[in-house]
């Protein structure tokens, strides 16, 4: 078989780079996935239609962890220095955290008051926060040598970002049903 | 997957939910988080002349399993020393909750809440 060895990034015909333009990678899914479709190998034989399938799952896959900011981070790191940021763990920052739960603290009130427009700008303020952050994270890994402390870091910040920013969803979802 | 009933009265029923004032001497404030899950602990003692913790107190953005581990461990710590409670460990939390596995990290994180918490008193006294 060819290719296994193929990185996401490299699927998709992409430096591994932290920046990536969302919407066109999607398209690029689109044409990628039409061209490996079983349904053009419908004639060819059972060997062919396998393998386009396995070439289906594995763009899918690909394309599941590059659009996710937190796991295209978690997946670039482990690519360039096999640091593995997935395991459960728990960490120890007091100032950002303490930040985290005035956020989480925040969103309940809101919830609670059930003030549609309120949500709405809370979450317009932590999408800024977490642009903020890919921004930055952007930057770090465009840094040489990889500032590995650093880069954790950044990815542990925006995890919580995200955590809220589904919480938000999930608030707006309440609401609104 | 089905929560104890230790968990669900924890979780409904929370202990001693709320805060210290951080900057008051006498309180250590422990803030953990779980990147995995995103789920935030805010564990608070509050600490007399003799090291003994006279009331704890606790904030938890996160899943039953986490806010269970924190109201139990609150309740735990009252009346031991410092250096007691930091001895906890979260075997204790998930065997009196019948935590399954998965949810194991969880009271890990309760358990270096309260670490987080004594290291922040112990830090304020010199120690
Ligand atoms: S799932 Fe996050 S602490 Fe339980």
């Amino acid at each position: 078989m060819t290719k296994a060895q193929q990185n996401y990034f490299e699927i998709f015909g992409l430096e591994p780079n932290f920046s990536i333009d969302v919407p066109k990678l999607s398209s690029k899914l689109r044409a990628l996935l039409n061209s490996v479709h079983p349904d053009r190998f419908a004639s060819s034989g059972s060997q062919q239609q396998m393998l386009s399938m396995q070439k289906t799952t594995q763009l899918n896959d690909a394309f599941a962890v590059l659009k996710n900011p937190v796991k295209r981070a978690q997946y670039l790191l482990h690519l360039k220095t096999g640091i593995d940021t997935s395991k459960e763990h728990t960490v120890n920052d007091p100032e950002f955290l303490m930040q985290q739960l005035e956020l989480r603290e925040e969103l309940e009130d809101i919830s609670a008051s059930s003030d549609i427009s309120q949500l709405n700008q809370f979450a317009d303020k932590i999408s800024e926060l977490e642009e903020v952050q890919e921004q930055q994270m952007a930057e770090l890994f465009l840094q040489k040598p990889l500032d590995t402390d650093e880069l954790q870091k950044a990815i542990y910040k925006l995890q919580f970002l995200h955590k809220t920013l589904s919480d938000i969803e999930q608030a707006e979802d309440k609401l609104l049903s | 997957m089905a929560y104890s009933e230790k968990v669900i009265d924890h979780y409904e029923n929370p202990r001693n939910v709320g805060s210290f004032e951080k900057a008051d001497n006498s309180v250590g404030t422990g803030m953990v988080g779980a990147p995995a899950c995103g789920d935030v602990m805010k564990l608070q003692i509050k600490v007399n002349e003799q090291g003994i913790i006279e009331d704890a107190k606790f904030k938890t953005y996160g899943c039953g399993s986490a806010i269970a581990s924190s109201s139990l461990i609150t309740e735990w710590v009252k009346g031991k020393t410092i250096d007691e409670a930091q001895s906890i460990k979260n075997t204790q939390i998930a065997e009196e909750l019948a935590l399954p596995p998965v949810k194991i990290h969880c009271s890990v994180l309760a358990e270096d809440a309260i670490k987080a918490a004594v290291k922040d008193y112990k830090d304020k006294h010199g120690q």
